[in-house]
């Protein structure tokens, strides 16, 4: 299977509140929150880094999930997000896609 | 309830500011005749001051942040500050009259990632919206960028703030909305001049008027269930807070002064002096707001409508009291339901103070009786 990178779009709004992220889409007005696991993968979504390399480091490690079904999640909530055009996922890096915005 | 009152919910007990709302000027190349604002500048923030500002307020876990003024556009830093502000992931919404936007600024907008633009508009006629902003062509102007920005694909909001000199044109103004494609919202609320001047409160429409949009079913929905008495409130409607201003929302002005809401001028700090995040945990100001509970209202706490109304603890604050009534709320009330509140029993009977009248009024003692006059 080839490797997805994926990086946040420029065309949302996000915030930290109380462990979960809010995130909304400046094109549609979709508003999510993101649990922990998710936020992980959110701020982990620089583009250069492989969506199987976040799922290992950042789901596996610190919570504690075996990697097949953090990978089955993790493919489900991508695929999500990016139909929402909140995520976007190339199957090489994304390069700039995500370095002027500043999560918080 | 929906993800997003949640959020608004959880904000709420982490004592956390979601929304501010940011002035960053107060200059306008409008004069509408109904404006609280004093259009001079009397020293706004920099373009470093308000980038610091946009900073903090991100620290402090602000999500919503609407830029206004006066003009928004009449700041040359305006794009700046927006830039600034999107890089920053706020979600944005810009209010603004629109007659400085043309292609070029509506496809900035857009590329910036603003979410909103809410534009007002007082009337689909010129004569009578320029007549309301004193800016002959402002109406040709205002819809001129209404079609730029929905070219691009922004979302914009038409907002319709009523008066008595562009009531009769509200149906108006909606055809035009929906021939624009853009949503509309009304606001029949004229608050008083920012100085204390209350004279622009004649504007306000009359209550048989208020009567009329309440009960327009393309506005309210559900006429019969929007005018239905209030309900007996519960434990909870009484140790409720009344709004979210102070609490998880609040208001900074171009220069500098942070207040519980644009329309509840209480001085609750300034972030020239202050951190706002300073101000936010510590004013005194900012905590008696929050301290309050409908039962702690003298007036209000008595009231049928005490679950239900739209009680604006701004108003009441303007008029004297921020735990006193608001009386357009009450007018309000009255209208969507034609039960008075408990203020204007209270007034009715205070009316009547010589010996004989006290006689007429203990003769009559009914409410319906007591209000009617």
């Amino acid at each position: 299977m080839a490797e997805k990178y994926i990086a946040r779009s420029k065309a949302i709004a996000a915030r930290m509140l109380g462990g979960e992220i809010m995130v909304m889409s400046a094109m549609d007005s979709t508003f999510f929150t993101l649990n922990e696991v998710a936020s992980a993968i959110w701020q982990a979504a620089d583009g250069r880094t492989p969506l199987s390399e976040i799922v290992a480091s950042k789901v596996c490690q610190e919570f504690d999930v075996d990697r097949e079904r953090a990978q089955r999640g993790a493919d489900r909530f991508v695929d999500e997000l990016s139909q929402h055009g909140i995520l976007l996922v190339s199957d090489q890096p994304l390069v700039d896609s995500s370095q002027s915005m500043e999560s918080r | 309830m929906s993800l997003l009152a949640e959020m608004n919910q959880k904000a709420l007990n982490l004592g956390l500011p979601i929304s501010v709302h940011l002035d960053i000027t107060y200059r306008c190349n409008e004069r509408c005749v109904h404006c609280y604002l004093d259009h001079d500048d009397h020293g706004e923030m920099t373009t470093a001051e308000i980038l610091d500002v946009l900073e903090q307020l991100a620290d402090a876990g602000v999500f919503f942040l609407s830029l206004s003024g006066g003009e928004v556009l009449m700041r040359r830093d305006f794009f700046e500050i927006v830039e600034r502000a999107r890089q920053l992931l706020f979600n944005v919404k810009v209010k603004t009259n629109g007659v400085m936007i043309r292609e070029k600024e509506a496809a900035r907008l857009r590329q910036l990632g603003v979410e909103q633009v809410q534009i007002s508009v007082y009337s689909h006629r010129p004569e009578v919206h320029d007549a309301i902003t004193k800016l002959p062509g402002s109406l040709k102007r205002t819809i001129r960028a209404i079609r730029f920005l929905k070219a691009q694909g922004l979302k914009v909001v038409l907002a319709n703030v009523l008066m008595v000199g562009n009531y009769s044109d509200q149906q108006g103004v909606i055809e035009l909305a929906k021939e624009l494609g853009v949503a509309y919202t009304l606001d029949p609320t004229i608050t008083p001049k920012m100085d204390g001047d209350r004279s622009i409160l004649a504007l306000r429409i009359p209550g048989s008027d208020l009567k009329q949009i309440f009960n327009n079913q393309e506005l309210v929905g559900d006429v019969e269930e929007f005018c239905a008495p209030p309900p007996a409130p519960g434990e909870d409607v009484m140790d409720g807070v009344p709004c979210s201003a102070g609490h998880t929302a609040c208001y900074i002005s171009p220069y500098g002064d942070v207040f519980p809401c644009v329309q509840f001028p209480l001085p609750s700090g300034n972030v020239r002096q202050q951190k706002f995040l300073d101000i936010w945990q510590h004013s005194t100001q900012l905590k008696e707001v929050r301290s309050i509970r409908a039962r702690d209202l003298p007036t209000c706490s008595t009231c049928a409508h005490v679950g239900t109304c739209t009680r604006c603890p701004g108003l009441a604050y303007m008029e004297g009291n921020m735990r006193g009534p608001s009386t357009a709320d009450c007018e309000k009330s009255y209208q969507r339901t034609g039960i008075p509140s408990a203020n204007m029993l209270r007034l009715a009977g205070e009316a009547y103070t010589g010996p004989l009248i006290q006689i007429q009024a203990l003769a009559n003692s009914s409410p319906d009786h007591a209000f009617s006059r």
